[in-house]
C-alpha cells in the first residue's frame, strides 16, 4: 500500500535516516519502536510528505510521491490520517468546533464523526475548550480526529503517550479494528507497550529499520546493529 | 471551495476569541472617536485618517496577518498533513483575517463616516484603504506562515518600517542623483511601486484633488489623473506576487 524505500535524511551534518526502508500492506498494523532520536518521527514525516528525504522514495499505491506535485500529495492525504507526536490543538477552540472543522476538511458528516467522541470518552466534553482538557483528553481528541473518517492509511506518532493504561488498551483495540477493515496502520511506540497479537514490530536504530526480535543492549534498551529487516 | 470556507470560518471564529483582536477592536472604536473629537476642523479629518491608516492601520494589518500565520504554524504537522491545498489555506486565512480587518476598519472609521457631510469625502478612500491593508495583511500572513515567532516578528516590524518610511527615505537620498533628475518618471514609479507610497499619494490626491502642473510629463499627468486606478493596480500586483511567494514558501516548509 505504502512503501518507503531507501530513505536518507540528514539535519545539517547529522544523518538521522540512512537508507531506511519500510513497507505497509492493507490490513497490516506496524509498530515502530526505537530510542529517542533514532529517526522514527523523521521517517513518519517523510512518509506523509511533511519532510523531503535527501535520498529514497515514498510510493503510495504504486505511485511515486517523492518529488511529486503538492496536488498529488494532497490527493493521497484525502485517505490518510496522520497524528503527530505534538497535536497542538488551538487552546481557544472547543471540542465540537474542532470536530466540525475536521469533518468539513474531510468532507464528512459531523454527526457521524461525533460517534468517535463517544468512543474516546469525550462526548461530555464537547463544549469544553482545548485549554480545559487534560493532556490525555487532548491526546484522545487527536486520535478521534485522526480516525473518524476511516482512513486507508493511519500514521500515528506515539499515540499512547499521555494515555492511562485503560485507554492504551482501547487504543490497541481501535488499531486492531482499523486493520481488520483493511486500513494500513503505522504507529511509533515505546518498547514496553503492548499492541496485541497480529501487529508487526519493526525497530528503528542507527537510521535504519530492522526486524524484531532485536538483541537486548542491556536493561531496557535494544542493541545497535540488529539484523536487517529490509522487506522491499 | 468548501475547504477554503472551512479555513475562513475557522480563522474568523478564532479571531473573535483572540484577546489581542478584542483589545484592537476597542482601541479602534476609541481611536476613531478620539480622532473625530480632536480633529481641528472637518477639512483636516480625512488627512488625519490617512496618516492613521498609513502608520497604525498598516502595523495592525501586518500583526494580525502574522498572528494568523503563526497560529497555523503552531498547529504544524497536524494541520499541514490535512488535505488542504496551499491556495485554500492562504485564501481562507486571508478571508478570515481580512473580514476582521474590515470590521476593525469600520469600527475605526465609522464615527467619521457617520458624521454628516463626511461620507462623500471619505468613501473614495475606502477602496484604497482596503487594498493597502490587504497587502499588509498578506505580507504579515506570509511571514507568520514561514518564519519562527521571533524572527517573524522582527521581519514584520522591518517590513512595516521599510514600507511606511524606509523606502521613501531611500528615495529622497536617491533623488539627489543625476539619473533621477534626468528621468523623473523613474522616481514617480519607485514611489508608487511601494504600497504605502501608492496609498499615500492616491489617498491624498483623492481627497485634495491636487492638479498636476509639471511641464512635459504627460505620463505623470495621466498617472495623477488616474491615481486611484493606478494605486489599485499596484495593490493587485503586490497581492498576486505575495500570494505566489507565500504559496511557494509554504510548500517548501518542513515539519
Amino acid at each position: 500500500m505504502i512503501v518507503a524505500n531507501g530513505i536518507s535524511k540528514a539535519y545539517a551534518s547529522r544523518a538521522v535516516l540512512d537508507r531506511a526502508s519500510l513497507e505497509l500492506r492493507a490490513g497490516e498494523c506496524v509498530v515502530l519502536t526505537g530510542d529517542n532520536g533514532s529517526g522514527k518521527t523523521t521517517l513518519l514525516h517523510v512518509m506523509v510528505g511533511l519532510r523531503r528525504p535527501d535520498a529514497g522514495e515514498v510510493r503510495w499505491r504504486n505511485r511515486v510521491l517523492t518529488g511529486a506535485t503538492h496536488r498529488a500529495w494532497r490527493e493521497a492525504r484525502e485517505t490518510w490520517g496522520f497524528m503527530p507526536q505534538q497535536v497542538n490543538l488551538p487552546p481557544t477552540a472547543t471540542v465540537s468546533e474542532l470536530l466540525r472543522l475536521h469533518a468539513r476538511l474531510r468532507r464528512r458528516d459531523p454527526v457521524s464523526a461525533r460517534a468517535w467522541l463517544e468512543r474516546t470518552g469525550l462526548a461530555d466534553a464537547e463544549s469544553r475548550r482545548v485549554s480545559e482538557l487534560s493532556g490525555g483528553m487532548q491526546q484522545r481528541l487527536g486520535i478521534a480526529l485522526t480516525l473518524f473518517f476511516e482512513p486507508d492509511l493511519i500514521v500515528m506518532d506515539e499515540p499512547a503517550s499521555n494515555l492511562d493504561p485503560g485507554w492504551r488498551g482501547a487504543l490497541a483495540e481501535w488499531a486492531a479494528e482499523q486493520c481488520r477493515r483493511g486500513a494500513a496502520m503505522l504507529v511509533t511506540s515505546q518498547l514496553d507497550e503492548s499492541w496485541g497479537p497480529g501487529t508487526i514490530r519493526r525497530h528503528c536504530t542507527a537510521g535504519r529499520i530492522v526486524d524484531w526480535p532485536i538483541e537486548p543492549r542491556g536493561p531496557g534498551g535494544p542493541a545497535e546493529g540488529a539484523r536487517e529487516g529490509d522487506r522491499a | 471551495m468548501n475547504r477554503l470556507l472551512a479555513v475562513f470560518r475557522w480563522d474568523l471564529m478564532l479571531g473573535i476569541r483572540n484577546r489581542f483582536m478584542q483589545v484592537v477592536a476597542i482601541a479602534c472604536v476609541m481611536g476613531g472617536s478620539a480622532l473625530l473629537a480632536a480633529a481641528p476642523g472637518r477639512d483636516t479629518l480625512p488627512m488625519l485618517l490617512i496618516q492613521v491608516v498609513l502608520f497604525f492601520g498598516s502595523l495592525f494589518a501586518f500583526l494580525i496577518g502574522w498572528g494568523s500565520g503563526q497560529q497555523a504554524r503552531q498547529q504544524g504537522a497536524f494541520l499541514f498533513a490535512q488535505p488542504i491545498g496551499t491556495a485554500e489555506l492562504i485564501g481562507g486565512k486571508l478571508l478570515g483575517t481580512g473580514s476582521w480587518g474590515i470590521l476593525l476598519l469600520a469600527l475605526f472609521m465609522g464615527p467619521a463616516v457617520l458624521r454628516a457631510g463626511m461620507i462623500e469625502t471619505l468613501l473614495p478612500l475606502v477602496g484604497l484603504t482596503l487594498g493597502f491593508l490587504l497587502v499588509c495583511l498578506l505580507g504579515g500572513l506570509g511571514i507568520g506562515l514561514v518564519a519562527t515567532p521571533v524572527s517573524g516578528l522582527m521581519a514584520v516590524l522591518l517590513a512595516w518600517a521599510v514600507s511606511v518610511a524606509g523606502w521613501e527615505i531611500g528615495l529622497l537620498v536617491l533623488s539627489e542623483s543625476r539619473l533621477i533628475e534626468s528621468t523623473p518618471w523613474v522616481f514617480v514609479a519607485l514611489l508608487l511601486v511601494n504600497p504605502a507610497g501608492a496609498f499615500r499619494i492616491g489617498a491624498m490626491i483623492g481627497v485634495e484633488s491636487v492638479p498636476f502642473d509639471a511641464e512635459g510629463l504627460e505620463t505623470g499627468r495621466w498617472v495623477f489623473a488616474h491615481i486611484g486606478a493606478v494605486a489599485m493596480a499596484v495593490f493587485a500586483a503586490w497581492v498576486s506576487v505575495l500570494f505566489a511567494a507565500i504559496a511557494r514558501g509554504v510548500n517548501r516548509q518542513e515539519f
